[in-house]
């Protein structure tokens, strides 16, 4: 398939407004700013454009939230969320670092089509070359009458803020982002009211990935059904950027269409399994927060948002991580639990609380102290962390553990029983 | 007005109201620890999870609005295992010192874990470990590990008190409340965060360790401290103040006190060495110095009473009944003796409870000499009639009722006073009215009588006697009691309720007050005002569900 979200990427100097105008760049813009708002939300609403930051959401309708008619005293804000956090995904830091033209272009023609004054950029603390590349973008932008007052003499009025975070999981959570980028700490707040009510600053905002937005300049320049006419059917369209890490011989962000079978991914652009002799265990599909398939289920599975649903897990943020038969799987989800448990941000009882305990409890298993009746406690304390909090963080925590338990279990109980793992490296 | 269904009952609400309101304006239990009436809503303890039908998750009761035709479980299966889920996760880590712990009778743990929680544990690890007894501030001590981190003492300090002073710093299961560097926990409403905390994680530095709760004796009284009045309970025991805690009153101070009333138990102990003990009265006290110094004040008043060159001091700090027994006693036996009333406004306003008056009662001393013995004069006349050798014998209630007065300027001017031959005085504490006493009557302190105040707004309020004053004090109205007897003006003393029910039958703004309704009551207002306009400012979701109020009930809102 010809590549378009990732067309510029590794051509020289492909982060220049030069190179990316010299392709085409800034076109989509230009086209956008002389359609009304509204049209241009339905066409993204037509293409079938779905959030690619973890959640799926339909990027049209998610637009046509926001207020028509924004005052100066009441503002539209547009944020980019580029706090690109999950364990496993890397996607938006190919975007922000090679390509961040696409992306400021993008968060332009969404501002005007949500009549947003302002696009504020948070990107992640740890990104200090992708903020810096973007932070050019802007400026180069700036110089050239693309972004700020009178965009290319359109009377279109929008800057563009690149904001650094200081390094928090939970700032991605779109409100725990806004609390951050406000210069509060980021906890996430509790909705009602939802963002495009009363969003940064208590201002309407709307708040978009990095891979959403970069998608939309395309929508714009070869139309809505070009997009739609993408991918599995009408609800999961579009190209998509996959993070394939883990044990695959040629692990990176590959774009294909959206639904890829997941078997073609990992052979096709992975080049196959790290060794021969090592044949496939788990993937985790979606970023370390999405319940984990086993090989047996990975067989014959699109890689799009409803047949990953349908088989109990999510695409998330498309960080798919490839295990093979060596992998300690009780190891692993240690590691995915302490994560979580280290990143939450301590509001909410059943998180602040249970995210730690779940760590603690895998760490005595794999330390040889588990008994059998952990396994219980794990899968209730898991159960009792889903849809009780205020963000989906005690989710994120919960839903690998009850799969890690209902998939692996006799790994979990190999360690209780003998004290030792249930696979060796070897 | 939404109707909606909580259970088996039919409810119905103001538009607006979150379904934990309502369900509490119905006496309809469920659990919370971080939402307070008068805090913004913070949704993030999770004990008031129920089921409400049709939503896809579980949802706090705290930030759902009722809507109409909405069905909610707050018993269902489903809500019983959410509650005891969040009891499980909430007890964790914490350290279970109750045996230790000042909170430990009146903890919402405690009671959430009694009735909502699992009898047993299954945390087999280590609990977390921080920071034990760190003092946030002069009044404050914190306790990382019984914190829940329900943050209502943080919201209080932004919202209510206006002081920010603290924060949340770190996060997930490390994380801790605490102040900033160089700012601590100090502001005059301080202690308010102490009463605030559902657990033992805040304490007051001057009631850690001193008592169980359970032995404190309640007892419903006023703040003497401003004219604000604050409802407060005296915890007593022993007959000791062991703290003062506001109880919760919407037309005066709503849920806070200031810490100057909080610490008012303090100041007391503090000054024994100022407090009068035993009459004083010239030549020899014979075996009876109370009815020496009582025969000897009646006697010097009757005989002042017949030349005229007699003036009577009133205090705002005297109770309604006590005022107006000094006022019978001026009118009926002093033949109208001029009656002064002293003020203490050498304070300042602020924006919340304190009331630059420094008096509980000026509205209702002012009320209670007008009604009976016309306007009352100022402090300033008194003193101009002093230096004018007018006065032979200065009869007063002092500024020493309620407290130690060592910080204030002497109510009337030494210089003046010292020109009367003679300085009958009652008061509790040691002033320069009182070192300057020819006769001293010294008298039960606030908190040790029971009596009536009426606020700066006309809010009237029932003090109930905490304490039994000392061997040798007496309370105001016994001694005023004891001279009208002494001058055959009253058969014996009359009881402060008796006085309440004269008052109520003389005094115009009283006629209908009762003190058997005033008694563990919110009060009442004077007659012809509307004392809740001037109560402490609304804060947090109490402003959302007085406008949702006021929306319902048009008619209302108009006068």
């Amino acid at each position: 398939m010809e590549k378009v979200l990732t067309r510029n990427i590794g051509i020289e100097d492909s982060w220049t407004l030069r190179v990316y105008r010299s392709r085409g760049g800034y076109k989509a813009l230009e086209q956008a700013l002389d359609t009304e708002p509204d049209a241009l939300i339905d066409a993204v609403k037509a293409s079938g454009l779905r959030g690619r930051g973890g959640a799926g959401f339909p990027t049209g309708v998610k637009w046509s939230f926001m207020p028509k008619q924004p005052t100066p005293e009441r503002p539209n804000y547009l944020i980019c969320n580029a706090d690109e956090s999950e364990p496993g995904t890397f996607k938006d830091r190919l975007i922000i670092e090679q390509d961040p033209h696409q992306l400021v272009e993008g968060c332009l023609v969404a501002a005007w089509a949500i009549r947003a004054s302002k696009v504020f950029i948070y990107i992640r603390g740890e990104y200090v070359h992708g903020a810096r590349r973007l932070e050019q973008a802007v400026a180069e932008a700036r110089e050239a009458n693309l972004c700020g007052r009178n965009i290319l003499g359109k009377g279109f009025d929008c800057d563009v803020v690149v904001h650094r975070g200081a390094g928090a999981y939970i700032c991605g959570e779109e409100t725990a982002l806004m609390d951050s980028l406000e210069g509060g700490r980021g906890n996430p707040r509790l909705k009602p009211p939802f963002p495009a009510q009363a969003g940064l600053y208590g201002h309407p905002t709307t708040i978009n990935n990095v891979e959403t937005l970069s998608c939309v300049p395309l929508i714009v320049e070869r139309g809505a059904e070009w997009f739609a006419s993408i991918g599995t059917d009408e609800r999961n369209t579009g190209p998509k950027l996959y993070c394939l890490s883990g044990h695959v011989k040629r692990p990176g962000v590959y774009e294909a269409p959206i639904g890829i079978p997941l078997l073609e991914l990992i052979e096709e652009f992975g080049g196959g399994m790290l060794r021969d002799d090592r044949p496939l265990k788990a993937v985790i599909p979606g970023g370390s927060s999405v319940p984990v398939l086993t090989a047996e289920e990975c067989r014959d599975l699109p890689m799009d948002f409803d047949s990953l649903a349908k088989r109990g897990t999510m695409l998330g943020s498309a960080g798919v991580m490839v295990m093979d038969s060596s992998t300690d799987m009780v190891q692993v989800m240690e590691r995915i639990a302490h994560f979580y448990a280290h990143e939450s941000c301590g509001q909410c009882t059943p998180c602040r609380e249970g995210t730690g305990w779940l760590e603690k409890i895998i760490r005595r298993i794999r330390s040889g102290r588990g008994s059998l009746d952990d396994l219980a406690t794990l899968e209730s304390a898991a159960g009792h962390m889903r849809g009780t909090t205020i963000c989906p963080l005690a989710d994120a925590a919960a839903m690998p553990c009850q799969s890690f338990l209902a998939k692996f279990r006799h790994e979990f109980e190999h360690y209780i029983k003998t004290g030792r793992a249930a696979v060796t490296a070897g | 007005m939404p109707t909606f269904r909580i259970d088996d009952r039919e409810i119905t609400c103001p538009d607006g109201w979150t379904v934990l309101q309502a369900a509490l304006a119905e006496g309809i239990e469920i659990p919370h620890y971080c939402y307070h009436p008068g805090l913004p809503i913070a949704g993030n303890c999770r004990i008031c999870l129920v089921e409400v039908e049709k939503f896809p998750k579980p949802a706090i009761a705290c930030n759902t609005v009722a809507t109409e035709g909405m069905v909610v479980h707050t018993r269902s299966d489903k809500v019983r295992e959410w509650r005891e889920a969040v009891m499980e996760f909430l007890l964790i880590n914490h350290p279970l010192d109750c045996p230790i712990c000042d909170q430990a009778g009146e903890c919402k743990l405690q009671e959430f874990s009694y009735r909502y929680g699992a009898p047993t544990t299954r945390f087999k690890e280590e609990k977390e470990h921080g920071p034990k007894a760190r003092q946030l501030g002069p009044h404050v001590v914190f306790d990382w590990e019984r914190c829940i981190k329900c943050t209502r003492c943080i919201r209080f300090c932004e919202e209510v008190s206006g002081t920010g002073e603290l924060g949340m710093f770190l996060r997930g299961v490390r994380e801790e409340i605490g102040t900033f560097p160089g700012r601590p926990l100090d502001n005059p409403y301080s202690g308010n965060v102490v009463d605030l905390c559902p657990v033992g994680a805040l304490t007051l530095r001057e009631f850690r360790f001193r008592s169980r709760v359970w032995f404190l004796q309640n007892v419903p009284s006023v703040c003497p401290g401003c004219a604000r009045g604050c409802s407060i309970d005296i915890g007593e025991f022993r007959n000791q103040v062991y703290r003062i805690t506001p109880r919760e009153n919407h037309a005066v101070n709503r849920w806070w006190i200031c810490d100057t009333g909080r610490l008012w138990g303090e100041r007391l102990s503090a000054a024994r060495g100022a407090r009068l003990d035993g009459p004083r009265a010239p030549g020899d006290g014979g075996d009876d110095p109370w009815a020496t110094a009582l025969a000897e004040a009646a006697r010097r008043l009757g005989e002042a009473s017949r030349t005229g060159r007699v003036a009577v001091l009133a205090s705002p700090r005297a109770s309604v009944e006590e005022t107006w027994l000094l006022a019978r006693l001026a009118k009926g036996v002093l033949g109208g003796a001029p009656v002064h009333l002293a003020r203490h406004e050498h304070g300042e306003d602020d924006d919340l409870l304190i009331r630059a008056d420094r008096a509980p009662n000026a509205r209702g001393a002012q009320a209670v000499l007008e009604a009976v013995c016309g306007t009352p004069r100022s402090v300033e006349d008194l003193e101009r009639s002093l230096a004018a050798g007018e006065i032979d014998v200065l009869f007063a209630l002092g500024p020493g009722l309620v407290g130690p007065v060592d910080d204030e300027p002497p109510v009337v001017a030494p210089e003046a006073v010292s020109r009367a031959a003679d300085v009958i005085v009652v008061d509790a504490f040691a002033s320069p009215l009182s070192a300057a006493a020819t006769i001293l009557l010294p008298a039960a302190a606030w908190g040790e009588t029971s009596g009536t105040y009426v606020n700066f707004a006309g809010r009237v309020q029932w003090a109930e006697r905490a304490l039994v004053p000392p061997v040798d004090c007496r309370p105001v109205s016994m001694l005023l009691g004891d001279l009208l007897a002494h001058l055959s003006l009253e058969p014996s003393p009359p009881s402060p309720e008796a006085v309440t029910e004269r008052v109520a039958a003389e005094v115009p703004g009283f006629e209908n007050i009762r003190w058997q309704d005033l008694l563990a009551s919110d009060g009442q207002n004077m007659a012809g005002v509307r004392a809740e306009e001037h109560a402490c400012r609304a804060t947090g979701a109490l402003v959302r569900m007085l406008e949702a109020e006021r929306r319902a009930s048009p008619a209302s809102a108009g006068d």
